[in-house]
């Protein structure tokens, strides 16, 4: 649905975007994280059709997104700060949307309001942050787009709306096959709604994986011999990472898990136990000595 | 799909309308109070205080509250652009509206067509009303259906001129605030640079004209609807020409901005300039202005160090000024490469007028290739473009010999640079602005301006003066023929018409003798020598001659027509022609001293102070009468000449002077003593 090809883009001296090549699915949820500065707005701003790309493409289905007004009739790209005009009331804006939008449903509207629970003769600019965000969701997918653009949409919300919010997307996915874009600095963030993340490091997109693959692919054993550890243990499995606490062990080895526990049963472990990573940890160890490095970063 | 056919954006224009339609309300409101109403209560009842009538005409309704009207022309297009186009200044704004399913060619279209709407509309309307109420006063309309639709016109006009220009630097500026002031900048960018360049020319180039004319510089009109309006919509209406230079400015600030909207990067919002090459363009541009304005404030000084240091001063600061509102950043000291980049090349521009690299400042042109000059010392270019135009052209020689002398003298001039350069006129040498226009055959204008001293060239002016072309140009008396003169008429030249009592004059009416008088002035016009011109002495008298056509024509006796003078004298008109010693009763006489006082200083009429001589001597008073300049300049005495008819402030001549050694003994002695009393 959406694809990027060596997409560059350059700020005078600073290169924002590196030769960045990216492709979401229909109906897929794509997380992109990365630190402050990484070039997440950059690349989102450039699927979005506000921003030029230096050099590359920057494709929305089957079209160039910029300057298509096909193309972004059926998107919806919400910043980070979203904007809504001076003195507008909910309804105003909700106005203005559908005379922008062909796709505007006024049912859908309606029926969001039970859930955001919002008077509309608010003055939008008056309402807390959080609460500018949840109008600018409203207002997004009454249009019934088939692409969201978010610009780290959720970071700083409550649960509670953090919650409803996801909900509320992945519903849309689940019932309409939409394409949502989603960045954050924090992967913490997006680990339960994702099904493909991708990495963006001093604009170079360093990563992407699909989750449910990378999730089953990696463990962490926990193991406790009586003697020391057999030499062989290592042979015929792929262990990425180990070390010792006391008597403890750790491993993270890669491999089917039924596999991987009865190899460590074969050398008669006191204990073994397999933990469950977090996507932070299957991600470092994912991506070896990078991993170290940007490991800071991505836990923020 | 319905946003991608139409032409404007029925979503945008609801949306604009219902946040900025209140500009066109306050606008409509405004103008409305300034004029219909004024209007209204004018001729309402019987409180008329004065009845405007049809000659105050088409000026009428620009004359109400001009000032009111002129603030509104001048800012409330500029608001509105600032309004619309405030969304391209703030990224938040930017990123949303154009994540939005409308093009950019659609968001400019209809803004323009909704900010020319909210500035045309309340016009119009204003229009409608005073045509409605169009009062009648004595079966006359103070302004007519045209005159309305001149004013609306004009109105409609200037408001997209400034519109249109606010929007383009709405376009190429990320900062709002930047937006207004590049727009009266630009709005004066014209003249403005035009004047400083032309001052600053004048120190380095020789011979640049200075004193050009600026008030006939037309293209500043056009370029700078600002400067136009200030000259008066009242009584100088738009020309065709212009009204159709600013149509074309309209739609050349549209075509251009809605090009460079499409071409904007939208990051560049928050920016001073939005675009990369005319970042540079402005960096430069800042730091030039600034240093022709340096060199502006400082245009009376000849120091060549002086000035280049100001411009060193002027131009870092201009430079500086632009790298922080580029940089929005106050460390930009490091980065000074560009403008060494700048200092080298007005280095080279400098050397290269200092060299003349052009041939400007040595060029004369060749005596076949010319058509005319205009030359008038003392003058400058006054009067030059006005002249031109005219039927009578005073100051263009064409006379093969004149042409010659003129080039010889300004091929000295070129000779003499080094010499002339450093004068100027507060350095206390008398000097005169002299200016020679070239009217060549080609049809090209060749100007140049010089600043001489008085006496140095007066070989060349002295040829000129004493030719025949010079005479007929400036003496009307050359041109009249004795039969078509009914009378002749001397009025002595005297301060006061009255100062000698009634009608002192002479009037010939013999033909005979109007033949032989008009002959005899003719002879002494063209004998006239130039050091006789240049005396500065009045003239005796006013000569007037009344032709059979109704007209006249008029002319002088001057001091040194001995010959007219013995032809008074002999036909006893001399009595009624001149001021004679007999019509003076007394000459009050006090010192001149130009260097401390001015040189009309101690003039004052009360004869009562000591330091005042009273000449009374018939002798003395002749010798004054006849010797006396107006060269107050000169140090010596001044003279202030008073009849028996005489009445407090009413003397018959004022400022005559004489130098000291030229003065009467009877003056010298009284003086001489008094200073010693002293």
């Amino acid at each position: 649905m959406i694809s990027m090809k060596e997409v560059s883009k350059r700020y005078k001296s600073v290169e924002a975007l590196k030769q960045v090549t990216l492709t979401v699915n229909k109906g897929s949820v794509y997380g992109l994280v990365g630190p402050n500065g990484a070039g997440k707005t950059t690349l989102l701003k450039l699927i979005a059709g506000i921003y030029k790309q230096d050099g590359g493409e920057v494709m929305v289905g089957q079209d160039q997104v910029s300057e298509n007004i096909k193309v972004k009739d059926r998107m919806v790209f919400i910043p980070d700060t979203p904007y809504f005009f001076t003195n507008y009331t909910v309804q105003s804006m909700a106005a203005f949307y559908k005379s922008v939008y062909s796709g505007w449903n006024d049912d859908r509207f309606e029926q969001l309001q039970n859930v955001f629970d919002i008077d509309l003769k608010n003055n939008v600019n008056r309402l807390s942050k959080g609460m500018q965000r949840q109008v600018a969701f409203w207002l997004a997918l009454s249009t019934m787009p088939e692409v969201m653009i978010l610009d780290e949409p959720i970071d700083g919300l409550d649960p509670i709306i953090r919650k409803k919010i996801k909900n509320l997307l992945i519903q849309e996915v689940a019932e309409r096959q939409m394409t949502v874009l989603i960045s954050s600095h924090n992967l913490r963030e997006l680990e339960d709604m994702c099904d493909h993340i991708g990495i963006l490091h001093k604009g170079a997109l360093i990563v992407q994986k699909d989750l449910d693959e990378l999730k089953c692919d990696i463990h962490k054993i926990q193991a406790a011999f009586k003697q020391d550890v057999p030499e062989t243990l290592a042979e015929g499995i792929e262990i990425v990472h180990q070390e010792q606490n006391g008597s403890f062990r750790n491993y993270i080895v890669r491999g089917q898990r039924e596999r991987v526990t009865a190899h460590f049963q074969k050398y008669d472990p006191v204990i073994l136990d397999v933990i469950p990573l977090t996507l932070e940890e299957v991600f470092i160890y994912e991506m070896g000595d990078l991993g170290y490095e940007i490991k800071n970063i991505i836990l923020s | 799909m319905k946003s991608k056919t139409s032409f404007f954006h029925k979503g945008v224009i609801v949306n604009d309308l219902k946040r900025f339609g209140w500009i066109g309300v306050g606008y409509f409101l405004a103008l409305f109070l300034s004029i219909p109403l004024k209007v209204i209560m004018t001729f309402q009842g019987n409180q008329l205080q004065y009845i405007p009538t049809q000659d105050d005409g088409p000026f009428y309704l620009f004359d109400h509250e001009f000032y009111i009207q002129f603030y509104l022309m001048f800012t409330v297009p500029v608001l509105l652009a600032i309004a619309l186009f405030r969304y391209l200044h703030v990224k938040k704004r930017v990123d949303t509206l154009h994540s939005l399913p409308v093009k950019r060619e659609v968001w400019f279209r209809t803004h323009i067509a909704v900010g020319s709407t909210i500035l045309i509309l309340p016009v119009c309307i204003n229009a409608l009303i005073l045509q409605f109420v169009m009062p009648s006063v004595n079966g006359m309309q103070p302004y007519t259906t045209e005159d309305i639709f001149i004013w609306l016109g004009t109105t409609i006009l200037i408001n997209m001129v400034m519109f249109m220009l606010s929007v383009f630097t709405g376009i190429i500026t990320g900062l709002t605030p930047v937006q207004g002031i590049l727009t009266y900048i630009f709005l004066v960018l014209v003249p403005g640079l035009g004047v400083m360049a032309t001052y600053n020319l004048n120190i380095f180039v020789y011979g640049f004209p200075f004193a050009y004319d600026f008030d006939d510089a037309r293209w500043a009109n056009m370029f700078s609807p600002l400067v136009r309006v200030i000259r008066g919509l009242e009584y100088n209406l738009l020309d065709w020409n212009e009204v159709l230079s600013y149509i074309v400015i309209c739609i050349a600030f549209y075509i251009i901005s809605r090009y460079l909207y499409k071409k904007r990067h939208l990051e560049y919002a928050s920016q001073a300039i939005a675009f990369d090459g005319l970042q540079t363009v402005f960096k430069y541009g800042v730091t030039f202005c600034m240093m022709l304005f340096g060199g502006f404030l400082i245009r009376y000084t000849r120091s060549i160090y002086f000035i280049l240091g100001i411009y060193l001063m002027f131009s870092f600061l201009g430079y500086i000024i632009a790298e922080m509102v580029l940089k929005k950043s106050l460390k930009v000291f490091r980065h000074l490469k560009g403008y060494g980049i700048y200092l080298c090349v007005i280095t080279v521009l400098l050397l290269g007028i200092a060299f003349d690299v052009t041939g400007y400042q040595r060029y004369v042109p060749k005596q076949e290739a010319i058509e005319t000059i205009y030359f008038r010392p003392g003058f400058g270019y006054y009067r030059y473009h006005e002249t031109k135009d005219s039927t009578e052209k005073r100051g263009f020689y064409s006379q093969p010999h004149n042409l010659e002398t003129m080039r010889a003298l300004h091929m000295q001039l070129v000779k003499d640079k080094n010499q002339l350069k450093p004068l100027r006129p507060s350095t206390g040498e008398r000097s005169q602005t002299i200016a020679f226009a070239y009217q060549l055959k080609n049809g090209k204008e060749i100007l140049r301006e010089y600043v001489i001293p008085d006496q140095k060239y007066s070989q060349y002016f002295k040829a000129v003066h004493e030719s025949m072309e010079f005479k007929t140009m400036y003496r009307n008396i050359l041109k009249v023929n004795h039969a078509n003169v009914d009378k002749i008429i001397i009025r002595p030249n005297i301060w006061y018409p009255d100062a000698l009592g009634p009608g002192k004059k002479v009037v010939i009416i013999e033909p005979a003798q109007i033949k032989e008088a008009l002959e005899i002035l003719q002879d002494e016009v063209k004998n006239e020598k130039y050091e006789d011109m240049m005396s500065g002495k009045s003239a005796w008298a006013d000569v007037q001659f009344l032709l059979d056509d109704d007209t006249s024509v008029k002319d002088r006796w001057e001091k040194s027509y001995i010959l007219f003078e013995k032809w008074l004298e002999q036909n006893g008109y001399i009595q009624g022609a001149r001021v004679m010693p007999e019509d003076i009763a007394y000459i009050a006489v006090k010192k001149n001293d130009p260097e401390q006082d001015g040189y009309r200083g101690r003039q004052s009429h009360t004869a009562v102070n000591h330091h005042v001589l009273k000449i009374t001597d018939s002798d003395a008073i002749e010798f004054c009468l006849r010797n006396c300049t107006n060269e107050g300049y000169k140090a010596g005495y001044a003279f202030t000449f008073y009849s028996e008819y005489h009445q407090e402030d009413r003397p018959v001549l004022r400022y005559q002077y004489l130098e000291h050694e030229k003065a009467p003994d009877v003056v010298k002695a009284y003086f001489e003593k008094t200073e010693k009393q002293q």
